[in-house]
């Protein structure tokens, strides 16, 4: 990494601030929601609630969504490997992506080629930091991203394609996220 | 050659150790009527299997290298926890098999291991 351990540090503290917002806005959309039920209905049921849940969560979703743009583009600054500047540009765009999902409710066009778009960008920025961090020789996370990337892609493959998986792509992607913004501030 | 650090020692009986708890949880709650018996046993014997890779490679002339063999205990620790979420392997056991299987990741990550597996191994 080519920066102090300050810069680390305000790299992994707005990785961790992009999965509290999110996590947040998630959590109170889904209580004031008392009709959302969670596995059961889609995520982003909670964007086009008849209650105020859509306004925590379509915010939430365009914070969340900023931070992790910044965490992207500041780590394609920061960072010197290959694989971690692939991951933090593909990261830029799932930011673009989830800030979309707040501006385009799930009553939009938009909303469903952005929702894939997001979970792709996602996904392939996972495998480039796993592969990057394998190659550095940081093991830990990278067997975390492993751990996840392997739930995924079970859950992809051998549940049918709805809320559930959906759910578990969105927890599995935000357990990598604070892990890699760990990663950032203890490196 | 040096002797096996205790690290290496209790990293390898603990993977043996999951490797028997696997296959004994299997033949404890084996239920042929069960519709999902063919994923129980299978994903149960590849579990046992990656336990014992793990297991066999902290022995002298064990081939694997280090980062192939992290590699495979968090392998391992993802297939117990796709196990268990998919109510494919008994649930407590299943636990206990996550926890153990991460402790061994976590141990076999650590730079005495690979030390050991890189210099004094052979």
């Amino acid at each position: 990494m080519k920066c102090c351990k300050a810069s680390g540090s305000v790299l992994g503290g707005i990785g961790l601030i992009a999965v509290l917002a999110f996590t947040l806005a998630w959590l109170f959309a889904s209580l004031i929601d008392t009709t959302w039920i969670f596995g059961v209905d889609m995520l982003s049921d909670l964007g086009v609630s008849d209650t105020d849940a859509k306004y925590f969560f379509n915010y939430g979703c365009m914070i969340a969504g900023l931070l992790i743009l910044i965490f992207g583009a500041y780590g394609t600054a920061l960072n010197e490997s290959v694989g971690h500047q692939i991951a933090s540009i593909l990261l830029i765009f799932a930011g673009i992506m989830l800030m979309g999902i707040g501006l385009f409710p799930e009553n939009t066009d938009y909303h469903t080629p952005i929702g894939y778009a997001l979970i792709v960008f996602t996904f392939c920025s996972m495998i480039s930091m796993t592969a990057s961090d394998w190659r550095l020789g940081h093991l830990v996370p990278g067997g975390v991203a492993v751990v996840l990337i392997v739930v995924v892609l079970w859950y992809v493959a051998f549940e049918p394609v709805g809320a559930m998986v959906e759910t578990v792509a969105v927890i599995c992607g935000l357990i990598w996220l604070a892990v890699q913004g760990c990663k950032f501030i203890l490196e | 050659m040096s002797e096996r650090p205790g690290k290496v020692i209790i990293t390898s009986a603990l993977a043996i150790i999951g490797g028997i708890l696997t296959i004994a949880s299997m033949a404890m709650y084996f239920n042929p009527s069960d519709e999902k018996v063919l994923t129980e046993v299978g994903l149960a014997l590849l579990i046992a299997v990656l336990f014992f890779a793990v297991g066999g490679t902290m022995y002298r002339n064990g081939q694997s290298s280090w980062k192939s063999t992290v590699f495979l205990c968090f392998v391992n620790v993802a297939i117990i926890a796709c196990d268990v979420l998919y109510k494919t392997m008994n649930q407590n056991f299943g636990v206990v098999l996550f926890l153990l299987a991460l402790f061994v990741a976590l141990l076999t990550a650590c730079p005495s291991t690979a030390k050991w597996i890189a210099a004094d191994r052979a």
